[in-house]
């Protein structure tokens, strides 16, 4: 970029001069104060390094051009990484509630849906065993099938319990992403 | 060699030891021979290339590898024997899924015992 002013600056037969030269000067009075502070360190910095031909009004401009980007594109930066952790954010809620929606399937699926097959399949054995006659046998499985029947409404009990404490109650005080009482408005139990 | 006079030969596979149990009560009281009984699928396919069961009752959410893969091992060792997936889940996806693996029916948990021996080959 500061090549580029140089090169504008001192070919005075190039089209662009005409047209580069008053923008230049805009920019300069628009960033006099940036020129004051900015410009006769950067002008000595210059000089220092050897580049003669710059001027401090010309390098001034070439910073003051730079930390205008810097900053567009900083705040285009943040404006990105609140649009990518608000999505983060969303994408963490619904993969909680997946996760939520997983466990209590799969707790369905091993607790109450395998207990009642069971118990399905024993009422057969006692239907069975009444046609046979087996009063016995079929007293042993109506027992059989009362304890299973209070088994399951046992773990049903403790599967409703579970859903409804708040999930902050029921996790270890060191879980990492365990929400703070101020956070979820109510004190742990 | 098969006999068909001779009460069909069952392999019970399922991770719940209280459906296993029962489910090899009822199906004997059925009058079909119970050979053997596995709790995972993998247990499944090695039985039932030991044992040559007419039929498995195969669950299909198993640890390790569920009831469809272990079906899917076992069809091509053994044409002939009947694989009876039974299921917790009522999904017509996972019954395409099991007829793919070579499943001879697919039924649902609590389903009439009417069908499951029916399906099992008892009579």
């Amino acid at each position: 970029m500061i090549s580029r002013i140089h090169r504008v600056g001192t070919d005075a037969d190039s089209p662009s001069m005409v047209m580069a030269a008053p923008r230049r000067s805009r920019l300069a009075t628009m960033l006099l104060p940036l020129l004051a502070a900015g410009g006769p360190a950067a002008g000595a910095v210059a000089t220092t390094a050897g580049f003669h031909q710059y001027t401090a009004v010309g390098c001034a401009t070439a910073i003051a051009v730079l930390l205008a980007a810097v900053g567009y594109i900083y705040r285009r930066g943040r404006r990105e990484l609140a649009v990518v952790l608000a999505q983060l954010e969303h994408a963490s809620t619904v993969e909680s509630a997946e996760a939520a929606r997983s466990s209590v399937a799969a707790g369905l699926h091993d607790g109450p849906i395998q207990r009642l097959t069971a118990t399905a399949f024993t009422l057969d054995l006692l239907s069975n065993a009444l046609g046979r006659g087996d009063l016995a046998a079929a007293n042993d499985l109506a027992f059989r099938i009362r304890d299973q029947l209070g088994t399951e409404m046992t773990s049903l009990r403790q599967l409703m319990n579970e859903l409804r404490t708040p999930v902050p109650a029921i996790l270890p005080p060191n879980t990492a992403w365990r929400p703070q009482p101020a956070e979820v408005g109510y004190a742990p139990v | 060699m098969r006999l068909s006079d001779r009460p069909a030969r069952v392999l019970v596979v399922d991770d719940d030891e209280a459906v296993r149990t029962v489910l090899s009560h009822v199906l004997a009281d059925e009058g079909l021979e119970i050979v053997g009984v596995a709790c995972d699928g993998d247990t499944a396919v090695a039985l039932a290339e030991t044992l040559r069961p007419d039929a498995i009752v195969l669950d299909v959410r198993m640890p390790g590898i569920g009831g469809i893969e272990a079906a899917r091992r076992i069809r091509p060792t053994d044409p002939d024997v009947r694989l009876v997936m039974l299921s917790a889940y009522d999904d017509p996806t996972l019954q395409q899924e099991a007829n793919a693996a070579g499943a001879s029916s697919f039924l649902v948990k609590g389903c009439a015992l009417v069908d499951l021996v029916q399906a099992v080959g008892g009579r």
